[in-house]
């Protein structure tokens, strides 16, 4: 059962629990651990690229608009174009990369790759554009984008490891395969 | 109930107004007010904000929890760019007045300046994301979308969104407290893996929740013969009023304001350094 209405369904789902998760934060120190990158890869992981693409595009679209939804629950189109705009425009690559674990490569492996490859390249892409944007040298934004994100990077990810396995284990148990 | 996100009915003229109206007109208040750094534009789109806020009649105490949680990491943003990118105050505007400090991490007037923009900026765009999501009908919404072009089931796979975040936001407090009254900690007293497994407690469940209501809500909806047809009718559709066109002229005229600005300030900045 993979119907039309399931998958508006589940989009609206994952896309609730973006919105609703996607702002909140875990204070560890100076620097929150978000959970809206946590909550991104594990929408990414347990369901097939469209659905979560569909989920987080209109994720972000809310955040565009204005809507204190993204992490911090911060608002506004400003946000895509400033500073730290290159880490949210790169969550759309989480929908293709760890997609590909929940169609084509359904092993552990996969899904620990595919998290380690898209939370790589989001910190990647968000510290480039970071540099560019804010005028600063490669070590600076090295220092402000990756180093201090690295630690919970890592959490996040076993987390959502965890979580998808067992979301998984439920799907096979059910006819919601989506 | 403290929820983040909550429409309410209420008998104001903002709620009365459609979706379709109220959605250009924070587009087009968002958009100028991100755009621009005219400080008197952004402290009347401020006024304005919440001219607004008090006209559709929400309490504080709905949004109270948002709020705060706003504020502070408004404040964090604003010392972040004080402490990352010092002189970009200086940048923008050309000139150099020292307040305090020596070297890379100078305060400047420029910088200060800078920064009450930003501080304006928050300031009118909290208030306009409260109304549109507290004085909207999620169902009124979507078929406001449709009427403008969106495919109708994308639309109300929208406004299962908007009524799905409540639900969401309840399953998180409650699973929370069920959790920590089982003994998981997940406040700043435990350290970092005890809070990691909290969280893990609390997000596992979260989704499994939420995953449950998936098939019944499908199954649900087919059986009212949902996406049957290519077109839908809409119970709560509205049409167009006077005071959605009125609305639509008020945005209407904010951009030309700021547009004129824009070009009397020879750019976005409005410039007292020079």
């Amino acid at each position: 059962m993979n119907s039309n209405t399931q998958r508006i369904a589940i989009t609206a789902v994952l896309t609730a629990l973006l919105l609703a998760v996607g702002p909140l934060a875990i204070n560890v120190g100076p620097i929150p651990m978000t959970l809206q990158t946590l909550i991104i890869a594990l929408v990414a992981s347990v369901s097939s690229m469209r659905v979560s693409l569909t989920a987080i595009v209109l994720y972000l679209v809310l955040g565009a608009l204005g809507l204190p939804v993204l992490a911090g629950f911060k608002g506004g189109i400003v946000l895509f174009f400033g500073p730290t705009g290159g880490y949210l425009w790169s969550f759309l690559l989480f929908s293709p990369i760890i997609g590909l674990s929940f169609k084509k490569w359904r092993t552990v492996t996969g899904l620990i790759v595919t998290n380690c490859v898209a939370t790589i390249l989001n910190l990647t892409l968000g510290t480039i554009w970071l540099s560019i944007s804010a005028h600063m040298s490669a070590q600076a934004a090295i220092a402000a984008g990756v180093t201090p994100f690295m630690v919970s990077s890592v959490l996040k990810i076993v987390i959502v490891v965890v979580v998808a396995l067992a979301i998984r284990q439920l799907q096979s148990r059910t006819l919601v395969a989506f | 109930m403290n929820n983040l996100f909550g429409y309410k009915q209420r008998d104001t003229w903002i709620n009365h107004t459609t979706g379709t109206a109220k959605l250009i007109g924070f587009l087009a208040l968002s958009t100028m007010g991100m755009i621009s750094y005219d400080t008197r534009f952004l402290f009347g789109l401020v006024v304005l904000a919440i001219v607004l806020m008090r006209l559709s009649q929400i309490k504080y105490r709905e949004y109270a929890l948002m709020a705060k949680l706003v504020i502070i990491f408004a404040m964090i943003n604003l010392v972040m760019v004080a402490v990352l990118a010092p002189q970009y105050g200086v940048q923008l505007y050309g000139t150099r007045h020292v307040l305090f400090g020596t070297g890379y991490w100078t305060i400047t007037q420029e910088q200060l300046f800078y920064e009450f923009n930003l501080l304006l900026k928050y300031l009118f765009s909290l208030p306009l994301a409260i109304i549109l999501l507290f004085t909207t009908n999620p169902s009124e919404f979507a078929a406001g979308l449709n009427k403008i072009g969106v495919p109708y089931k994308i639309a109300y796979s929208f406004a299962i969104t908007l009524r799905y975040i409540p639900d969401v936001q309840s399953d998180y407090r409650t699973i929370s407290l069920a959790q920590q009254a089982r003994g998981y900690e997940i406040s700043k007293k435990a350290p970092l893996l005890a809070r990691s497994k909290g969280a893990v407690q609390i997000i596992l469940p979260l989704v499994f929740a939420s995953l449950n209501r998936i098939e019944t809500i499908s199954q649900a909806m087919e059986l009212r013969r949902f996406g049957r047809e290519k077109k839908r009718s809409w119970y709560q559709e509205q049409s167009f009023a006077t005071r959605d066109i009125v609305m639509i002229f008020g945005a209407v005229a904010v951009i030309i304001i700021g547009a004129i600005l824009f070009a009397q300030n020879d750019g976005r900045l409005y410039n007292p350094f020079k």
